[in-house]
């Protein structure tokens, strides 16, 4: 039984164990998930920058590269002095600007003279040329001798654009630019996805140009994200309590979602071009996944070892709990096993009871009051009994001991009487000058556990009023009662059998015996007394007369 | 009161049809320079009683580096940088305004050109082949110029020219000769322009309204700014000489206080007050470009 219960205190605490962790270690979990998002947004956005930038290089390093060939630089030299047919120039320049492109495979590239009239293009309205750009201020600045790039919303697109400055073959002039772009698309979020870790988005306006996000996450309110932007960004402008500057939670409902915001640098950026951000806080409420997350985490969390620190505060406590209860209960379980033993015993003596009713039988009297005769005709000491004046009335009354029971190491069943020396118990009532029935409860209790040798001495216990008597029926009973528990514990402590003993055969015979006593020596009443004498229990019987 | 009795008397000389009307003009403004009231000098003086002005302008050219637009800005390092494309200097402008005009600049002061309108109205004169829209309706109240129709050319993903100087009433015409639809839109005047976009080849005239700057936008191309001017008092584009460094400007104004100012990159960046008389005045105003302009990040080598 205290196995299983502790099998059942076990299951509970690692059901409570498994629920403090979802309840406890989940919320921090996904606090520490939300600042991990964070963090990890903040870094994203520098990194996302460098990236761009080193786009932007490259598209440079290109654009020059593209600038230096000796067709385009010829071509553009003749347009400006007039001196080759435009549509030649334009096909030969043309020509050669997909032969530049076709290693590095831009979306965009044009090329301008001096005055920014376009020559030739290709990927956008290949077939118009003589059109002036020269408003773009990257056109502009490369027509001055700049390398630069910039940023456009052509159709839509976002364009990473770089212009170069085309030196003419002499190198005392410049004759035109040349502009490459590239399309800030899918390809590009995805990269810098793959790169930052977190998702990008590249916003045009108020529509999404290029996202690496999937599926139902790439449903972005933009128009609310803006305006949440523009509010944050606005002096005194509202920004959440512990929120790092710079970084918004998204204002939809869903997944949790931060945002981060990098500027474009470019002429698109004043038409509403940006790169979004995003970081999704996810979800793993299983227990194994929390488990993993923590792991993930490199230590335990803070939740974790307090709860840890729980569930063993828990674990002692129920220990202890445990053991308490284990102990009351057997100790319970004795007793009642004694309680059990000691009602069902007599049962089963009842088919047999003949040995009991042998040695309780009224026919035995005959050698009980034979021996008591005899127990006259030696030498015994009056007792004393009661009060003072009762004393006085012992003095002058003889006192019998009667051994009622007694059973022999082998055989339960034979009767013998066992008489006690009334000489040794008269000198111990007079020694301790009280009378058996006036003994200590407490002296009486340890009687058992100091008990002495079986040939020390004997205790008093209850008195038996006479049926009819003064005393109750039902006080005789409990009387009787309690001498035959203290006989069997006698008996047990004696390692007797208790085999075969019945209370209502021990009752008969004790009533027989009393009303035997009380018929001889005309006495009120007959005090049994259960004493051990020579490892043997025995029951002494003591007239009173008072 | 000399002055204006020598000016006075050429006039009578030159006209000679009404004597005594003339004789009484003549003798108000002497009477309004005695109590020194130029307003009232101004008043009484004739309608063709106007001083020259001339204004001279010293503005060094400048070569100032181009914005950086992107991440990666530097020089070729082969030859020198170049020279803008193309000179801001000729879309300077010289504005002579009159102290106590504050009123009519005030916007509450003219509900009319408050109120909002985006029906476009058609133009009296559309040219054959182009689709003409008048978008300030509300404009209605600006009482017609004399003035000729100023046409602003969107060529090159640009204004030409990018100052525009109209008096109040004066009709604009915008030409699209890009190859892309352009919408305009002023922050100042937001009635002015309708919210379609202009389509290249098609025009579309406005109506100057009320006296302010008014700066324009593209929402196509974000660089695309210009700037109409529609000045309380006389002003001029100036004329640049051949070395560039000086510019004048000549003027026809009644005799009185002014605030002289040189409006140039969409900002003014001088300003100094003169006293015309009746012979005319002539000052030397000194302007630098803007520092914003020059002060750019130095490109990377």
């Amino acid at each position: 039984m205290p196995l299983s219960k502790l099998w059942l205190f076990l299951l509970s605490m690692l059901c409570g164990l498994g629920a403090l962790l979802l309840i406890t270690l989940e919320p921090e979990l996904r606090r520490r998930e939300s600042d991990e998002q964070q963090g990890r947004l903040l870094r994203a956005g520098p990194l996302a920058t460098q990236i761009l930038s080193n786009q932007a290089h490259q598209l440079v390093a290109a654009a020059v590269q593209m600038s230096s060939d000796a067709i385009l630089q010829t071509s553009l030299n003749e347009m400006g002095r007039g001196q080759g047919e435009l549509a030649i120039l334009h096909t030969t320049a043309q020509t050669q600007l997909r032969q530049l492109n076709r290693d590095f495979g831009a979306g965009l590239v044009m090329v301008t003279d001096a005055r920014g009239r376009v020559l030739a293009r290709i990927g956008h309205d290949e077939a118009v040329y003589r059109d002036p750009v020269d408003g773009f201020p990257v056109v502009e600045s490369a027509l001055r001798g700049y390398r630069l790039d910039d940023l456009w919303l052509l159709d839509g697109a976002l364009y990473r654009v770089a212009a170069s400055p085309i030196v003419a073959p002499g190198r005392d002039r410049y004759v035109g630019a040349l502009i490459v772009g590239q399309v800030l698309g899918g390809d590009t979020a995805r990269q810098l996805s793959r790169l930052t870790g977190v998702d990008a988005v590249f916003l045009a306006g108020k529509e999404i140009a290029a996202s690496s996000l999937t599926g139902a996450a790439a449903a972005l309110d933009v128009q609310a994200i803006l305006a949440a932007r523009k509010s944050m960004l606005a002096p005194g402008g509202s920004q959440s309590q512990g929120q790092p500057p710079g970084l918004l939670r998204a204002p939809q409902p869903g997944p949790e979602r931060w945002l981060g915001f990098v500027e474009l640098p470019g002429e698109a950026a004043h038409q509403g071009g940006l790169l979004l951000l995003v970081a999704e806080v996810t979800s793993n409420r299983t227990l194994p996944g929390l488990l993993r997350e923590a792991v993930k985490h490199g230590k335990p969390t803070q939740s974790l070892l307090v709860l840890l620190g729980a569930v063993a505060l828990f674990y002692f406590i129920g220990l202890a709990i445990l053991r308490v209860e284990s102990t009351a209960m057997a100790q319970r379980e004795a007793a009642a096993e004694v309680r059990r033993r000691r009602v069902e015993q007599p049962r089963e003596l009842r088919p047999s009871s003949g040995s009991m009713r042998e040695q309780l039988a009224p026919s035995e009297p005959s050698s009980v009051s034979a021996q008591m005769e005899a127990l006259q005709g030696e030498d015994y000491q009056p007792q004393e009994s009661g009060t003072a004046s009762g004393r006085r009335a012992l003095s002058s009354q003889s006192v019998n001991e009667l051994g009622v029971v007694s059973a022999s190491e082998n055989s339960a069943h034979s009767a013998e009487t066992v008489v006690a020396s009334p000489m040794r118990w008269a000198a111990q009532t007079a020694n301790s000058g009280e009378l058996p029935h006036e003994a200590d409860p407490a002296a009486s209790d340890q009687q058992w556990s100091t008990l002495p040798p079986p040939s020390s001495n004997f205790e008093p216990t209850l008195v038996a009023g006479a049926p009819g008597g003064n005393n109750e029926t039902t006080d005789a009973d409990a009387s009787f009662y309690q001498v035959f528990q203290e006989y069997v514990m006698a008996r047990e402590r004696c390692h007797e059998s208790v085999e075969g003993l019945s209370y209502e055969q021990f009752r008969q015979r004790l009533v027989e015996s009393r009303a035997q006593i009380m018929r001889q020596h005309e006495c009120r009443a007959v005090d049994f007394q259960v004493y051990i004498k020579d490892g043997r229990a025995a029951l002494r019987a003591t007239p009173l007369w008072k | 009161m000399p002055r204006l009795t020598q000016a006075n008397a050429s006039k009578l000389s030159a006209g000679n049809q009404r004597p005594i009307a003339a004789l009484l003009r003549c003798s108000l403004a002497a009477l309004a320079t005695l109590l020194g009231g130029s307003e009232a000098a101004r008043a009484a003086a004739p309608a063709g009683g106007q001083s020259a002005v001339h204004v001279i302008v010293h503005m060094r050219p400048e070569n100032p580096p181009a914005p950086p637009a992107g991440y990666v800005y530097m020089v070729n390092g082969v030859l020198p940088i170049g020279p803008p494309l193309r000179d801001p200097r000729p879309d300077a402008v010289l504005v002579l305004d009159t102290p106590n005009v504050d009123s009519i600049a005030n916007p509450a002061a003219n509900p009319a050109s408050a109120a909002g309108g985006d029906d476009p109205a058609a133009s009296d004169d559309p040219p054959a082949g182009a689709a003409e829209k008048d978008a300030a309706p509300a404009d209605a109240a600006v009482p017609p110029s004399t003035t000729p129709p100023i046409e602003v050319r969107i060529y090159g993903a640009r204004t030409l020219p990018e100052v525009i100087v109209a008096p109040a009433g004066t009709q604009v015409i915008f030409r699209n000769d890009d190859r892309r639809s352009v919408s305009l839109h002023c922050r100042q005047a937001p009635e002015l322009f309708p919210r379609t976009g202009l389509a290249p080849g098609t025009r579309l005239a406005v109506t100057a309204p009320r006296p302010g700057e008014f700066e324009l936008r593209s929402a196509e191309y974000p660089h695309l700014r210009a700037t109409l001017i529609v000045p309380r008092g006389p002003a001029a584009h100036l004329t640049w000489s051949a070395m560039g460094e000086v510019g004048e400007a000549r003027l026809n104004v009644p005799p009185g206080n002014y605030l002289a100012r040189l409006f140039f990159l969409h900002r003014y960046v001088a300003a100094q007050a003169v006293t015309v008389t009746p012979q005319g005045a002539e000052f030397v105003l000194r302007a630098v470009w803007p520092t914003a302009t020059i002060a750019s990040a130095a490109p990377s080598r």
